[in-house]
Order: structure tokens, then sequence, then C-alpha cells
């Protein structure tokens, strides 16, 4: 073998090398078909001159117990195939108390998990059981959110899924 | 490289959340702690082309990328919220000469952060709202000073010398008993009322763990925007006698005072007179009696002295007026007067310039001591 086959073979290798690398980085860094984020927000009320009530949503960073946290996930199809069967789902921390009825989520069935995650059903079939007696779930007691698209995430559209809990 | 970094990361912070939680549920009924991060993470599954994809994580900024985003984080501020209450409802009852009178007041911590509390204490005076129904009446008790029980004694029992005079270190939702002592003079009036405000200001380092031994920095509010960066304090406390929007809660409570109320009456008659006519002639001996008189007291009048100044331009008192050295009558028993008796007795009489002194003994709560003694009027 001359000194320069060897040399082509050498290349080729680190070519293969070099491929099988890059393929691998290209592989961890693949996008999904949806960007989602979450923002969290406190409320802020403000009384303008003519006495006019205003609540709307500030950046929230700090927040003191008994204060209402407001979650906002927004999720939007970043691909050009429509998104099927999507599900959002957020567990709700342990410090938190949700909110009774301020699950939204436009165009979702809204359900909710009472065994952290395992099951879920609509709030009003939920129930709890404790020494023995069972009674139905409050908002106390949901340990996840779950929203279940009714539809397709069209193309380049975009959701919301939105629940308040308040810091205990 | 980058996506070891950032699941190095992401477990780190999984591991601070799920240590968040324990520690929550341990403390859940009293409020999160102060300094808490509180996470949040929503995922989404989706299909495409009926093929289950991976399920892709939220993150504040937005994400993509199937699996790990960043959980959506916010700090747990410090609620400075407290209260003090006086305990029993009632003034404190003190009798002149007390030392050390002690009511108790209780301050617990219903913030959410382990704080410390200076204390104050203001008299307040007859200006001031009424306290338990009583107005101030202006008589200074002596010696306001403030202890806090902290356990190293019997249980209620407060420590003077060496209970500390602010709260250190209370807990989230714990109780912490405040005695207030009170030195009364050793001349009150009976029914005084002395009112007083015990102020509690919340005191700690701002966001850094509380120094135990030390009382820390006061505290005031955090103005301007939130700092998402730093354990802010917000003030719940919208009650209380300063009317909230600072660190400074006040309670009200106060001593009564339970002292002799002595009421003196003295009357005159014509004991004898040279005729037999009952008319305060010459040489007519007069009978005095003062009836002293602690019906309206709430204490034993101790160390009663009556005095009284014979007018020795018109009259003299009667010598052994009630028998050999009887010159008094003091109830059933009798003092002697004379100059030169030694006063073992506690009477005087100065012929010179008339002054009497008696010595009466203790008057109990309701009792009357009645005082006889006699002058005769000079002859012509």
């Amino acid at each position: 073998m001359s000194d320069e086959r060897k040399g082509t073979t050498m290349r080729t290798l680190l070519s293969v090398i070099l491929l099988a690398a890059l393929s691998a980085s290209a592989y961890a860094q693949d996008e999904g078909h949806l960007n989602v984020r979450t923002v969290v927000q406190k409320e802020q009320v403000t009384v303008n001159e003519t006495g006019e009530v205003k609540t709307e949503l500030v950046a929230g960073d700090t927040f003191v117990p008994g204060e209402k946290v407001v979650y906002t996930i927004t999720f939007r199809n970043i691909s050009e195939e429509p998104a099927e069967n999507v599900v959002i789902t957020n567990p709700i921390s342990g410090e938190l108390m949700y909110v009774d009825g301020s699950a939204f989520g436009p165009g979702t069935d809204i359900q909710f998990s009472v065994d952290g995650g395992q099951t879920f059903a609509n709030s009003n079939e939920l129930t709890v059981t404790e020494g023995g007696v069972t009674r139905p779930a409050g908002a106390g007691d949901f340990t996840h959110i779950r929203w279940v698209m009714q539809q397709d995430l069209a193309a380049g559209a975009q959701g919301v899924a939105r629940f308040s809990a308040i810091l205990e | 490289m980058k996506t070891v970094v950032t699941n190095a990361g992401l477990l780190a912070r999984l591991g601070v959340t799920a240590a968040t939680l324990l520690l929550s549920q341990q403390v859940l009924a009293l409020g999160t702690d102060a300094g808490t991060t509180v996470a949040n993470q929503a995922t989404v599954a989706y299909n495409v082309n009926s093929e289950i994809q991976t399920p892709i994580e939220s993150d504040p900024t937005g994400n993509s990328t199937p699996g790990a985003g960043n959980p959506t984080e916010f700090l747990v501020d410090r609620r400075v919220d407290f209260t003090i209450v006086e305990i029993g409802g009632a003034h404190t009852e003190v009798s002149p000469g007390d030392t050390q009178a002690v009511t108790e007041l209780q301050l617990t911590n219903t913030g959410n952060a382990i704080m410390d509390f200076d204390l104050s204490l203001v008299d307040l005076t007859s200006a001031d709202p009424d306290v338990h129904l009583q107005t101030d009446t202006d008589d200074v008790l002596i010696n306001y000073a403030i202890r806090v029980a902290n356990g190293d004694g019997a249980a209620g029992v407060p420590d003077f010398a060496t209970d500390l005079v602010w709260v250190d270190e209370i807990a989230e939702d714990a109780t912490v008993v405040i005695y207030v002592f009170a030195d009364a003079g050793a001349i009150l009036p009976n029914d005084a009322y002395d009112n007083f405000t015990l102020n509690a200001t919340a005191a700690d380092d701002a966001g850094a763990v509380a120094t135990p031994g030390v009382l820390d920095a006061l505290l005031t509010e955090s103005p301007g925007a939130d700092d998402p960066t730093l354990i802010e304090s917000v003030f719940a406390n919208v009650s209380g006698a300063d009317g909230g929007g600072n660190a400074t809660e006040g309670a009200d409570d106060g001593y009564h005072v339970n002292s002799a109320e002595l009421v003196i009456t003295k009357t005159a008659a014509v004991f004898s007179d040279p005729f037999g006519s009952g008319k305060a002639l010459p040489d007519a001996v007069i009978e005095y009696t003062v009836t002293i008189d602690n019906s309206a007291g709430a204490a034993i009048a101790e160390s009663v002295v009556l005095t009284d100044t014979i007018q020795i331009a018109n009259v003299a008192l009667e010598d052994e007026a009630y028998g050999v050295t009887q010159d008094v009558a003091i109830d059933a028993a009798f003092c002697n007067a004379d100059l030169g008796d030694a006063d073992t007795d506690g009477c005087s009489y100065d012929a010179a310039s008339g002054a009497l002194s008696i010595a009466v003994p203790d008057i109990g709560i309701g009792a009357t001591t009645t005082v006889t003694y006699q002058v005769r009027i000079s002859p012509l």
C-alpha cells in the first residue's frame, strides 16, 4: 500500500467518524413539531381616575403565601404537518392549591388527576377515599391537570392552556 | 457537551424541587417558607401522521426540543405577618410598693420566615384611648421592663435576670410569651389605672439566614418592582394599633392599683362642763371623735398616722382622759401622748405647739378605726 492510498483511507475513516458525529449531533438537536412555553404571572388590579377597575397579568418572579399564581402554557405547531392527539399535562406543585374552575383551554377537554397523574377524569367524576370514607374530590386534591385537544393542531396554529393556584 | 451540562443542570434543579416539596409538606399548614423555589413544567404529548412523538417539555422562553425543557420557577418572598395579644383581657392588679408585677402578652409569628422582633413599651396617658374600658389616670408606675420567655426556667415563670428583652428567632407559627414587669410606687391612689402599649417590630437580615442571639436589622417593606433574585419582604399586617403598612404591631394592656382609700371624719361633742349644762363653756371638756374609714379601699392601710394641731391659745389636750397613761383612745386601746414617755406607742403631744400625732394600727379593707381624744377649754 502506497503512502498516498494509506492517506486516502485515513481521510475516508475520518469522514465516516465526522458524519457519524454530525448525525448524532443533528439527532440530539432535532426539533419537535411543537414549541411549548410556560410563563408564570400574577394578577395586578388597578383603578384608574374614573374608578374603572382593571385586572391585568404581570410578570411574577416572586410571590408571598396567599397570592394567586397564574400559569399560562402556549404551544405552537412549528412544523408543516398537523399535530394530532395533543395532550398537555401539568403537575400542580405541592406548594400550590389549584383555584377551582380556573383551568382554561379553548378547544380542550380539561381533566384532573388525584393520584399523581396515573389516572385522569373530569373534575366532577373524581373521588377521594380517606379513612374509608369516599367523597367528591375538591380543588385541593388535584395533583395534575390535563388538557386534551378535541381537534388537531394545524401547522402554524397555536393553542393556550391556563390555570391559577394559590401559593400556600 | 452542552447537552450534558443542561442535563446536569436539570437534575440539580429536580433535586432542589424534590427537597423543597418534602419541606413544604412538613410545614404546609404554616405557609411556604420564604426562599423556596416553586417550579412548574407542562409536558405536551402529540402524534404526527398517527405516529407517537417524543413529548416536549415546556420552557420559560419556549422549547421545541423533544424532552427536556426548563421548569418555570418563582421565588417565595417573605410574608411578614404576626400577632401580638395580651393575655387575660384585664388589667393586672398591683398594690403600692409591689415590685416586678408581671403581666403577659403573646406574640405569634404567622408569616413564612423565622423572625426576630424588637420590643418597646409606650406608657399611655389619659389622652389615649381606653384599655379594657378604663382610662389611664396618669399615675405612673415606675421601672417598666420587658422580658421574653426563653424557656430556660420553670414553665410560665419569667426570669427577670436572664430573659432577653427582644424576641430571638421565632419560627413560623410559633408563639412566644412576653412579660412586662412593673414596680408600683409606694404611694399610689386606689383604683388608679396605668395603661401601656407593647409594640413589636419585625426584624431580620434581608433575605439572609437570621443570626441567633443577635437582634437582626429591623425590616422595611421592599420598595419598588419585584426583584426575582431576592427574597423581599411584604407586610401582610393591615390591622392593629399601627394601621398596617410597616413592620410594627402593638397590643394594649395595663395595671390597676389596689390601694387603701381612707375617709376621715372628725366630730366634737361636749364631754363635761363645770355646770353640767352640756355647753362648751370655759373649763368644759370637749371630746373629738375621728373616724378613719377604709370601706372604699382595696388594700390594707398601713402606717397610718393621724395628726392634729390643738389650738393651744384656747384649748389644751386633756391628759389621762381615759385613765392613767391613757390620753388617746384608738378603738378599744389607748396610748400615752405625754412627752418623755419615749413614744414607743407612736403617740405624742407637744404642749408648746399643740402638735398631736397618733400612730394608728393597720386598717383592714372595709374596716373603720375610731380615735378619740379630749381637750379642755381654757378656764377664765
